[in-house]
């Protein structure tokens, strides 16, 4: 599915250049469940953002499903959001005004699908989390696991092949944070691919790989079994 | 000392707000300023003497201000209630000297007789002579400084001799020139015993009306009793009860109190328009609200990035009420450094827009008090706008403020969203007025009058051209540029002279035009009854064609079978005009009649054919300087001295116009204002809904939807009003345009582009910024 080739990130201040990533090769498959982790500042979010064709690279080459996705025009990228891919954030990065249901509805609004669709999908994903009364509450009235749960909800109810998640329980006690990780794992069962960044072992024991950065490069790439 | 630096230090740091918040204070300052020291200006006319509380002007229901001198010496007699009287008189006339005489030279000026209690009602200082008798004896002139100077190169003055229309006159005093904010105004005064002592000017008729009287009541004297007591006296009813059964049950003579008579237009005294002050304070209200506005709106923006710091501050032991106080503080602050930048744009500006509008009294010179005024509006304009801010700000719960989770009650939102919607309700009004007002100036410029006024030029004539009339007139015609010509008293749109005649028992009153046998024809002037001048023959001499209107309004079933008295003769009325419109439009066609004559020819009105008019005009005047090589002659157009008619509309309007436009200039900022800061608050959500699959134009779309929102709200709202306000406007003028559906709705799309042209720069900014920036975790 994801095929990254020599891939460099750097920014150049006036004498020297700082690699961000540096000679990146990534193959994903469809149906992985990847964990990438590494200590701050390696470049794990940037390559999570590079591949969720939020930040582009400085060289090197990035294909879909054998279709390079540089210099993609904003509409084909907007496709690629609405239909491909869904993120989940370390900071729920909920819509404070809108209500739960309102907040997991916003995608689909994007993408066209009509009311009484929508409707059937978002109460099938609250009936599936089990947030059937809280639709009405707003984000601040949940708790941090709670948030997450519709961070998640948003990012899937589009049915996205690939669902990308930066330090999903970074913010969260472990027992909310397994609580996520065991949905996402019911996910990846399901057949969709995730790729997370993580800076907990256990968590990132969740991955059928384990993905280690240090100073953008790619030290250790291993099967988890 | 530390709290000052700690609050400079906040208005450096809120760089954007503190630009945006003095640029529109100070753009609402300086309109304030403005606006507020000519509308007081305007208000201050006639204040200024010292008994002008108990002096009060004669009027009538019919004429208004101007009345016969002959009523004057009989109200005196009879009413014991009136101390002084003193008639007025206004005139023009070419004023020298005899050493300017002899190069023919001089100079055309106001000239005002009046009696010689002049200075016991009005209080203009005199230089030199005495104020008890300089006006008393006939053939006394007191001449203003500026005219002293002018015409002896000094203001000392006193004895010499003047000669007014070629007659001597003794200077008896030098007057301070007039002020500006006076109703009364004229470049020199003479004695009004001139005028009775020959009957001049018809100062001994009943019928001439067209003096002005002012009466000084004695203390306690109640000016409506008085005016009932003077339309009582036997002789004074008589004289106008044909006149008073116009207007039944309601009083003919009033008396009017000097410090009103500036808002009222009767030709002679300065005027102003009180509708167009009142408009004028309404706009500075605007003004200020839109100012306030912004203020309110810029700083309640920074409500989330200030309440963490204040609330620090609060944790560590201040007051919430310090915390208040250094934003009001603030608030003063910009709100002086504003008002001084205001005063130093002003002072910079004052006299050009003066000029440019044509106005007087934006000068601050003789009321330097008016500084402290504006210094104390600001320091008040600062300490009230900042309350709300103040309040708003420190109203997060502290706990959470503390912790950077900012929480603001959704109220503030809404009134902000309020306060921009109240702008745009001013700004769409005002476009729609600007709009009707160009609308009301075009109608005018296009008005078909009824004459034929194309390609028309016109010049004044002296005594020596008036002699050889026919032989200049056949020397112009001799070139193929000129078509046509013809000589008249007056120009189309200045007619002057007004009759009041007694004709078979029946009082008139109308308007006189005094023209040669070609003018009906130049002008095509059609005859609706009975005929035209003839040509060429004296017979028709001292003959009248009235207009329709005349015969409409006397009731004439037989016009052509009656006389009208003329000077000294008795004048057949031999035909019945079209009407053609020859005053302003902003009246009402008068009863009008032309009147056959040769001994007033004091225009010569020309007609040219298309194309080298610079030429054409200067062969004439050179023709005429051939016949008078004495004087110097000026040809003119026929479509400026009509254009001319509404200068002073044209002026104001554009002075509105202009208002309008420096009100929107503050609606946009607030708006740019206001999108920014939404922009920054929102930059979160519009990075989710992107990576959500947001497009920018969706993410463009949604932000500019509540503005869109809002100016069709104030669409909705500012319609009715603008409606009704011009509807008003019309009403005051006899013909008027139409108030098309369109005008208003350009008013709104205009508003509608302009505010999405200034958020959308914006909007596309936030809505193109790369989310991962907006998303990343700190």
């Amino acid at each position: 599915m994801i095929h990254l080739n020599n891939i460099d990130k750097y920014y150049d201040s006036k004498f020297q250049r700082t690699f961000v990533l540096k000679a990146v090769n990534l193959e994903i498959k469809d149906g992985e469940f990847v964990s990438i982790m590494g200590p701050s500042g390696s470049g794990k979010s940037t390559l999570l953002n590079i591949i969720g064709l939020l930040d582009t690279p400085s060289a090197g080459e990035y294909s879909l499903y054998d279709k390079s996705v540089l210099d993609l025009k904003e509409k084909a990228k907007v496709d690629y959001h609405r239909n491909f891919m869904g993120f989940i954030f370390q900071a729920y990065h909920l819509i404070e005004e809108m209500t739960v249901y309102e907040n997991i509805e916003t995608p689909l609004i994007y993408k066209g699908v009509k009311s009484k669709d929508r409707q059937a999908m978002v109460a099938d994903l609250l009936d599936r989390f089990n947030m059937v009364a809280k639709k009405d509450l707003f984000p601040q009235q949940l708790s941090g696991g709670q948030q997450q749960l519709v961070g998640i909800a948003r990012a899937i109810i589009g049915k996205p092949k690939l669902l990308l998640a930066d330090e999903p329980t970074g913010n969260l006690q472990s027992v909310q944070g397994e609580m996520i990780m065991e949905t996402l794992k019911a996910l990846n069962d399901e057949g969709m691919t995730i790729i997370q960044v993580t800076h907990n072992e256990k968590f990132a024991g969740y991955g059928k790989r384990i993905i280690r950065l240090e100073d953008g490069i790619v030290r250790k790439d291993v099967k988890n079994v | 000392m530390i709290q000052i630096k700690r609050i400079l230090n906040t208005i450096l740091k809120y760089r954007t707000s503190s630009v945006l918040t003095l640029f529109s204070l100070v753009v609402s300052f300086v309109g304030i300023i403005i606006l507020t020291l000519y509308v007081s200006f305007e208000k201050s006319f006639d204040r200024f003497h010292e008994n002008g509380a108990s002096v009060y002007r004669l009027e009538t229901k019919e004429y208004g201000s101007s009345v016969p001198a002959a009523i004057s010496d009989i109200i005196q007699k009879n009413v014991p209630e009136i101390e002084k009287i003193c008639i007025l008189n206004f005139n023009n006339g070419k004023i020298s000297t005899p050493a300017l005489e002899q190069t023919n030279s001089g100079f055309r000026s106001d000239m005002l007789f009046v009696s010689d209690s002049f200075f016991d009602l009005f209080s203009f200082p005199l230089l030199s002579g005495n104020p008890q008798t300089a006006l008393t004896d006939p053939y006394s002139a007191v001449l203003t400084e500026t005219y002293a100077k002018k015409l002896f190169g000094q203001a000392n003055a006193l004895g010499e001799s003047v000669l007014i229309d070629n007659a001597v006159y003794k200077v008896t005093g030098i007057l301070k020139d007039f002020p500006k904010n006076s109703s009364v105004e004229a470049d020199f005064l003479t004695s009004f015993s001139t005028l009775t002592s020959k009957n001049l000017n018809g100062a001994n008729n009943w019928s001439e009306w067209s003096f002005n009287i002012f009466t000084k009541l004695r203390d306690n004297a109640d000016p409506v009793a008085t005016a009932d007591k003077i339309e009582k006296i036997d002789i004074v009813a008589e004289n106008v009860k044909d006149m008073k059964a116009h207007f039944p049950n309601q009083p003919f003579i009033t008396l009017r109190p000097l410090e009103d008579i500036h808002f009222v237009n009767d030709g002679k005294f300065a005027y102003v328009n009180p509708v167009i002050l009142n408009v004028l304070v309404l706009l500075t209200l605007v003004l200020t609200i839109m100012g306030a506005v912004n203020f309110i709106n810029f700083s309640t923006s920074q409500a989330p990035l200030r309440a963490k710091a204040l609330s620090v501050l609060q944790v560590l032991g201040g007051k919430r009420l310090s915390s208040m106080a250094q934003i009001v503080a603030e608030s003063v602050i910009l709100s002086v450094t504003a008002l001084l930048l205001s005063l130093v744009i002003y002072w910079l500006s004052y006299s050009h827009i003066e000029t440019m509008f044509d106005i007087s009294g934006l000068s601050m010179a003789s009321r330097p008090w008016f500084v402290l005024w504006f210094v104390l509006f600001a320091v008040g304009f600062g300490i009230l706008a900042g309350l709300y801010p103040a309040r708003y700000i420190t109203s997060s719960p502290l706990a959470q403020s503390v912790k950077g989770h900012i929480r603001f009650s959704g109220k503030g939102k809404n009134f902000r969203n309020t306060l921009i919607t109240t702008q745009f309700i001013f700004t769409i009004a005002l476009l729609a007025a600007a709009f009707v007002i160009e609308k009301q100036l075009n109608f005018w410029q296009n008005f078909d009058l009824g004459i034929n006024k194309e390609h028309v030029v016109y010049m004044n004539t002296t005594n020596v051209l008036r002699d050889h009339s026919q032989a200049l007139a056949n020397e112009l015609m001799k070139n193929e540029n000129i078509g046509d010509y013809t000589y008249s008293q007056f120009i189309p749109g200045n007619v002057g002279m007004g009759w009041g005649r007694e004709v078979d028992g029946q009082y008139i009153q109308l308007m006189c035009w005094p023209v040669d046998d070609r003018f009906l024809d130049f002008f095509g002037i059609k005859i609706a009854d009975g005929r035209g001048f003839s040509k060429d023959s004296k017979a028709d001499i001292n003959t009248f064609i009235l207009n329709k209107k005349a015969v409409e309004k006397f009731g004439w079933t037989n016009p052509l079978e009656r006389q009208i008295s003329g000077f000294d003769f008795m004048g057949q009325i031999v035909g019945v005009a079209e009407n053609i419109n020859f005053a302003s439009l902003k009246d009402e066609v008068g009863p009008m009649q032309f009147w056959r004559t040769d001994t007033r020819k004091n225009n010569l009105i020309l007609r040219l054919k298309p194309g080298n008019y610079t030429q054409t005009m200067a062969f004439i005047q050179n023709t005429a300087n051939k016949f008078d090589p004495k004087n110097q002659f000026e040809v003119k157009f026929l479509d400026d001295a009509l254009n001319k008619l509404y200068d002073k509309e044209k002026r104001m309007s554009r002075f509105i116009e202009f208002v309008a436009l420096w009100c929107m200039l503050l609606a946009v900022t607030g708006l740019l204002g206001l999108i920014i800061f939404i922009c920054r608050d929102r930059i979160k959500e519009i990075g989710i809904r992107k990576v959500n699959g947001a497009t920018i134009a969706e993410v463009v779309t949604m932000l500019n939807r509540d503005i869109v929102r809002w100016v069709l709200v104030a669409f909705v709202l500012a319609t009715p009003f603008a409606w009704y306000a011009m509807t008003k406007w019309l009403e005051s003028f006899a013909y008027k345009t139409s108030l098309s559906w369109w005008i208003f709705a350009l008013a709104g799309l205009l508003a509608l582009g302009i505010a999405l042209l200034t958020v959308s720069w914006q909007s596309w900014k936030a809505a193109t910024r790369n989310p991962v920036e907006a998303l990343r975790y700190e």
